[in-house]
């Protein structure tokens, strides 16, 4: 399940509850309002990750690049 | 000319991007350790749903640790994502927090959806914090 799923299962899941006075409507609002910030919780953490992703690959390269040199430099 | 012009600018932007990535700051075992201290004490503390007054308390502590955390990640260089994902769980830990301020009577059902919301975003913080460069 992706985290808009997620997020939309959740929406139900309060709505019912408010439907059912288990919740007042300031918990209820505080709760969607809640929803929203998940939401950009986890496109920042995606971000987060994309960049950690590009950091890897490009610390890899650069490893493989000075590697690559060391052995020209060796046969020079 | 404009085609000139637009593909300067994407080598400009994937430039950034690159370099935003290469200089990102890495892996920090304080800025670890507080969004696991949030995530644990979001789940700890349904356990005091049923007791108002405690989880007063449990609502602030938690609000504290958010902004000592955004405080502590926000003045690291090339930190922003991490001080962006602090800053939404202040936001979130910060709305518990006022519910108890202007309610003497919330919901133990308020209480733990809170907690649930505010310990899936750190488990959802930490997991990328922890694959941070070392």
């Amino acid at each position: 399940m992706n985290y808009l799923q997620q997020i939309a299962q959740l929406f139900e899941e309060y709505t019912f509850a408010y439907n059912a006075r288990q919740i007042g409507p300031a918990e209820y609002k505080s709760l969607l309002e809640g929803l929203e910030i998940e939401k950009v919780v986890s496109m920042n953490a995606a971000e987060l990750e994309y960049k950690e992703n590009l950091n890897l690959a490009i610390n890899t390269a650069i490893k493989a690049a000075t590697s690559h040199l060391g052995t020209l430099q060796h046969f020079v | 000319m404009k085609t000139l012009f637009a593909s300067f600018m994407m080598l400009l932007l994937s430039g950034c991007v690159l370099l935003d990535a290469y200089f990102m700051a890495g892996y920090d075992t304080n800025e670890y350790a507080l969004v696991n201290k949030i995530k644990t004490k979001a789940e700890l503390s349904v356990e005091d749903c049923k007791d108002v007054k405690k989880s007063r308390q449990n609502a602030e502590d938690l609000y504290f640790i958010a902004i000592e955390m955004k405080n502590f990640a926000e003045n690291i260089p090339r930190n922003v994502d991490t001080t962006k994902l602090a800053t939404n769980l202040v936001e979130l830990t910060k709305q518990g927090k006022e519910q108890y301020a202007k309610d003497s009577n919330v919901s133990e059902i308020f209480c733990k959806l809170k907690l649930q919301q505010i310990s899936r975003s750190a488990e959802v913080a930490q997991k990328v914090i922890g694959k941070k460069p070392r």
